[in-house]
């Protein structure tokens, strides 16, 4: 009885200090477990976090463009041309369609849209385009003219040119894209 | 003196039930208090490391625009955040005297970096050197 009374009161005892540990935690979510969280949470700042914290969010979609595909008949007018390639979300640009084969008139495939990069910002590279885009985006930010942006825009899309476009995803949306 | 034996046997046993209660009380608060401040004092860890990283990557941020090289990303596109992560992975200067020089901030994690762009603001004074810029006033 007395050994069930000890264990007992250890229980309780440990489990108000794993709430007080809790409550004093800030309200972090990650720390409310209590005593254990945090002795675990001590134990891997000591060693190191060798634990799979899961998979990150991914914001970005994992399209790739296609190519149009088009196949020229022989004897008519009835060449597709090619669909031209749906825009990826993300990765490598879409293949342009090829010319349809030995039709007389078939219009040759529409090259495909390129993939447009990870999430919404297109690969940025040294030319205006990039320059505009980054314009804008920065004039959206702080409410100044588009034009007036130009300049620097243009310089940072030769700096972030320096980069591939996996790179410049990573940069924007951190290594877990 | 049979009684007074008895008594003398009983004192020799051990800890009585509230001696072991009071002490395990004890040693639970203890506990309690010790796995606190060490909580405070990680989290003390991580706000100084965040605060010493965030001063580097304004210092380079400075040295960067003072010589025209342009680095800062747009708040839509990841502001503070992504131009450390561009700062951590380096920018090379292309051309003028400091030509192939390289500049970077490396060894702050992904999941670090948050915390970090807690403390820079991006200082839009001038359209042609904008920057980050250390703010220790920042509250996390």
């Amino acid at each position: 009885m007395k050994v069930f009374l000890v264990i007992l009161t250890m229980f309780v005892t440990l489990g108000s200090s794993s709430a007080y540990a809790g409550d004093k935690s800030g309200g972090k979510s990650e720390k409310e477990g209590g005593i254990l969280n945090a002795i675990g949470e001590f134990l891997t700042s000591v060693f190191g976090d060798t634990g799979d914290k899961g998979d990150k969010p991914n914001g970005n979609g994992n399209g790739w463009g296609s190519g149009g595909n088009p196949n020229g008949d022989d004897d008519d007018d009835d060449d597709n041309a090619g669909t031209s390639g749906t825009s990826g979300t993300s990765g490598t640009s879409g293949t342009s369609g090829t010319s349809g084969s030995g039709g007389t008139s078939g219009t040759s495939g529409t090259s495909g849209t390129g993939g447009t990069g990870a999430g919404s910002v297109p690969p940025i590279q040294d030319n205006d385009s990039s320059a505009e885009f980054l314009a804008a985006q920065i004039a959206a930010d702080t409410g100044w003219s588009k034009e007036k942006m130009i300049p620097y825009s243009t310089r940072l899309a030769r700096t972030l040119s320096q980069l591939t476009a996996k790179e410049q995803a990573e940069v924007f949306y951190g290594s877990g894209s | 003196m049979t009684r007074s034996c008895q008594q003398a046997k009983r004192s020799r046993r051990g800890f009585s039930l509230l001696e072991l209660l009071v002490m395990i009380g004890v040693i639970g608060i203890m506990v309690t208090i010790g796995v606190t401040m060490l909580g405070k004092l990680s989290d003390r860890a991580e706000a100084t490391a965040a605060k010493s990283n965030a001063q580097q990557m304004g210092s380079v941020s400075a040295s960067l625009s003072g010589l025209g090289i342009a680095h800062v990303i747009p708040e839509s596109l990841g502001g503070t955040e992504a131009t450390c992560r561009l700062l951590r992975r380096g920018i090379q200067i292309p051309d003028g005297p400091m030509q192939g020089s390289y500049f970077s901030v490396p060894g702050v994690s992904d999941d670090d970096m948050p915390s970090v762009a807690v403390y820079l603001d991006i200082s839009y004074k001038d359209l042609y050197v904008l920057r980050m810029v250390y703010n220790a006033s920042a509250n996390p």
